[in-house]
Formats: structure tokens, sequence, C-alpha cells
């Protein structure tokens, strides 16, 4: 395999040789020392395979010996070069093609963003294309020591990032920030305080102290379970207080009212099936149609979809072929009757009111009522809810206090 | 004919007491006796380094002279690979090699 291309490289010639004693020709040849090889025989003749050189001192070996020499084949780089010689735009172009590919993959034609789940792609391809490092950019010119500095400065959920070239893809690498876990403080002291408006159905107190009692109504805003402990001393007149994080389950009726609307008349899109498909192509910002047909559908939606062209998966090419899709409709308004509006409005509104209720809340009464004007159907759902009440806040205390408390602590 | 079996006798003594030089100097024997070397592979391929020349070349039969005498080797579709001074490699099915001393 490797002989070969080494003798096609070199150039050959295939002859072919006929006479009396074409043995006598071969004995005389390898005593010359000229190189031949793949002696075939045919019928009365000899066809074999000799350099360019050895050809050349082959006359006298034939004349000897009463042999005819006759050129079957020339085959080889050098007679390529010798029938092409005067055609000098060959290896210009040649020349061109490999600086042109030197060229194109000295940019940036994509660049790649992984490891990032918080942080949106697109801010970051943003944030580097304010510098410089942008689809086009030149390679030699861009800094990826400073870009990752520029990227950890710039943001601060990103704790590491590494950006390599691979090819002409820039590819960013990014480990983010994991969150740090919200510390509860169990020593800083809290009171729970309402929510919301509610009459409260049960309340069990763990820590603090209750300030309401079962069947009490409360504001929202009110303390329900505070954080002091007043410590009772029969000799001494000022009464110290402790401080505690309270903590209590508290079961609460509250009132909820939630409103939506919707309108009766909707506008629909009737797709009528038919689908145009235009392609293009796309070199960095440029389009290119490839035919000119108009679309002649009054209302459509299109997509568009782009595919990158790719020497190599590490070599992208600045060249996409976009497909456009045109998909006609009708407009259409549709009118929903009361019934159908209501059903929607009441799964809305209960959507709604899930929202804003406790997770294990339970609705004890509710009320839906609708009311229609001027083609908007209104509702509104009144509901009383079983759920749990109360948020943490945390006391503020003054120095004075602070002491008591510390000394508490330290006791303990 | 008497005098030329004589004479063949007297030959073969000379290379025999050369040969048995080499042999107790325990020289390369080929190389000192200048005899053909043949390398078979299978029935495909012949290496033959060490021969003088051809004498005879077809599809069916290539004979060659060598120091000790004539090479035969016959098969078919027999093609010389390459022919140079020292080596001659052949290619094709080969059937049967002999010496004709």
């Amino acid at each position: 395999m490797l002989i070969s291309i080494w003798n096609y490289l070199r150039g050959y010639v295939m002859i072919e040789v006929s006479g009396f004693s074409v043995e006598r020709f071969l004995n005389l040849v390898a005593h010359r020392d000229i190189y031949i090889w793949d002696i075939e025989r045919q019928g009365n003749k000899l066809s074999m395979k000799i350099s360019i050189e050895g050809y050349k001192m082959l006359k006298p070996c034939a004349r000897k010996t009463g042999c005819k020499v006759r050129i079957k084949d020339k085959r080889g780089l050098p007679f390529i070069k010798h029938k092409y010689r005067k055609r000098k735009m060959i290896p210009i172009g040649m020349v061109i093609f490999i600086a042109l590919i030197y060229m194109i993959s000295s940019f940036v034609w994509l660049i790649e963003i992984e490891g990032n789940k918080k942080i949106d792609s697109q801010e970051i391809v943003d944030r580097l294309d304010q510098d410089g490092y942008k689809i086009g950019g030149l390679k030699k010119k861009m800094d990826l020591r400073e870009a990752e500095q520029m990227l950890m400065r710039d943001f601060p959920d990103v704790l590491w990032t590494g950006i390599s070239f691979e090819g002409t893809k820039l590819i960013v690498k990014i480990t983010e920030v994991v969150p740090e876990p919200k510390l509860i403080d169990y020593n800083s002291p809290t009171d729970i305080v309402a929510n919301s408006d509610a009459l409260i159905l049960d309340i069990v107190t763990r820590k603090g102290t209750p300030m309401v009692r079962k069947g009490d109504t409360v504001r929202k805003g009110d303390i329900l379970v505070s954080g002091e402990i007043p410590l009772a001393d029969e000799w001494d007149e000022e009464s110290k207080v402790s401080y505690t994080r309270s903590s209590a389950d508290i079961l609460a009726k509250t009132h909820y009212t939630v409103e939506t609307q919707i309108p009766l008349k909707k506008n629909v899109k009737k797709y009528t099936g038919a689908i145009k498909k235009k392609y293009s192509i796309r070199i960095i910002d440029k389009e290119i149609k490839l035919h000119n047909s108009k679309i002649d559908f009054r209302n459509y939606d299109y997509t568009i979809k782009s595919r990158q062209l790719q020497a190599t998966s590490k070599f992208p090419l600045p060249f996409y072929i976009v497909l456009k899709e045109y998909i006609e409709y009708i407009p259409k308004s549709q009118i929903i009757s009361d019934e159908l509006a209501q059903d929607t409005l009441r799964v809305m509104l209960h959507d709604l009111l899930a929202e804003e209720t406790h997770i294990n809340a339970e609705i004890i009464k509710q009320e839906v009522k609708f009311n229609k004007k001027g083609g908007i159907m209104g509702g509104r759902l009144q509901a009383i809810v079983k759920e749990e009440l109360g948020e943490e806040k945390s006391i503020i205390i003054n120095d004075g206090r602070n002491k008591v408390n510390d000394n508490e602590q330290s006791e303990h | 004919m008497p005098r030329k079996s004589k004479k063949n006798r007297g030959k073969n003594d000379v290379t025999s007491r050369k040969e048995q030089m080499i042999r107790s100097l325990d020289l390369p024997e080929e190389v000192m006796l200048d005899l053909p070397i043949v390398n078979a592979f299978g029935n495909k391929k012949i290496e033959i380094y060490n021969f003088k020349g051809l004498i005879e070349y077809s599809l069916e039969k290539i004979r060659i002279n060598t120091s000790i005498g004539v090479l035969i080797v016959e098969g078919s579709k027999l093609e010389i690979k390459i022919m140079t001074t020292e080596d001659l490699h052949i290619i094709g099915i080969i059937t049967q090699i002999s010496y004709l001393i």
C-alpha cells in the first residue's frame, strides 16, 4: 500500500515488451540495477512497470536483446503535473482554498454554554457580546482568561468558569454557586402573628405565651403567640422577661374573596392546512433567499428553523440553512355560551383561591356569583376556609432587655 | 565418459571440503557457498534471493538459474512482483518448486 503510494508520487511507466528472448531482457535490466515490478505475461508479450529514470536507461537493453518496448500507460504525479503545467490557476486555487479554510477557522462561529441552570444562556452570550466575544469574532483577539474574570465579576452566581476554543466553537463552562441553605436560628426570639383576619378555631401552644383563645376573632397583624415569657418573681417587684422562639399550631376560619373575568367573545385561529415552505441561506447576518415566491396568505403564522452547517462537529461554519414555514389561518370570532363561561370561571376562581390559601386549607363554605356585563362574564368567589394561621415575626429587643435574655441563656 | 565422471567427482570433493571447513568454522553456509535462498509463503508467494538469472518466464512455469542448478517454480497465473539483481518475488498459485541439477 505504502509502496504503491510512493510509486505513484514518483511516477512510473507501464510498458509492453515483446521479442524473441524477453527473459534475457529482464536479466539485463535487473543486472543494470533498473527497478522493475509487476511483471506479467500476456501471450507472447510481457507487461511491467518501471520508474521514469529506469525507462530512460532502457533503450540500450532493448537494442542488445532485440526486444521491442512500447509504452502502454504513464501513471503518477509527475505526468499529471506535466499535463497541467500550463494551467496556473489550479495551484493558485488550491492555495486560495487552503487560505480560505485557515481564515474561516480562525473565527468563532458558535458559542456553547454548558453547566448553567439558573442563569439564562442568552444573558451570558449578551454579556460576552458586549466585550467582543461574539460569533464572527477573531479568535486571536480574544483573551479567554480576561473573559473568565469578567464573567465571574459580573455574575455573582458564577462560581467558576472555563472558556476554551474547540475548533471554531467557543465553549463556556460554568459552575454555579449552590444556594446557601437558609439557616433557621432557633435562638432568636419570635412572635406568631396573624397573616389575615380570622376566627380562631383551635390553638395549641408549644412555646411562648398565647395571646388569643379559641373563639377569638383576630385582625391581620395581631400577635397570636408572644415570644415574651414573663418570669414571675415573688420577691422582686420588677418582673423579668425571657424571650423564646414561639411555636404553636393555630387553626382558624378565614374569609377569602377572589374575582376574575373572561370575555364571551373569543378570537380563534382556524388553520386551513395550507403550508408554504421557504428556504434561505444565511451567511453570518445576511440572508439570501433561494426563491422569490410571494406568500399570498392573508393571515398566517410562521415558524423559523435554522441549522448551522458544520465541517465537523468541532468546526461549525458561518453558514445556516433557514427554513421558514408559513401556516395559513382564518380568524374567526367564537361566542361562548354562558354556561361554558361560568364553568371555566369556576375553575379559574378555584385556582386563584388555592394560590392564596395555605396548602392544607379546607373549604368550609363557598359561594360563587356571576354577572354578565357587555360581553364580559365576571365571577366572584367568596369562601370560608379552615386553615393554619400565623407567621413568624422576629422580636426586636432593646439593649436593656437583651441583656436579661443573655443572662437567662447563660444560666441554662 | 569415464573421464568426465572423474572430473565431476573431483569437483564434488572440492565443494565438500569447502563445506566441511565452513561448518567447522561455524560460518553462515548460504553466504559462503553462494546458495539460493527460497522463502515460500504458503502457495501464494515465493521470494528467491541470490539467483543468477531468469531462463524462462511464462504464466505456468518460471525457470531460474542459480549457483547449484536450475530452480523451477510451477503453478498458474505466475507473476513477477519484483525483480532486482538480488531478489525475485513471485506471486500466483504455486503448485511445485523443484531443482534440476
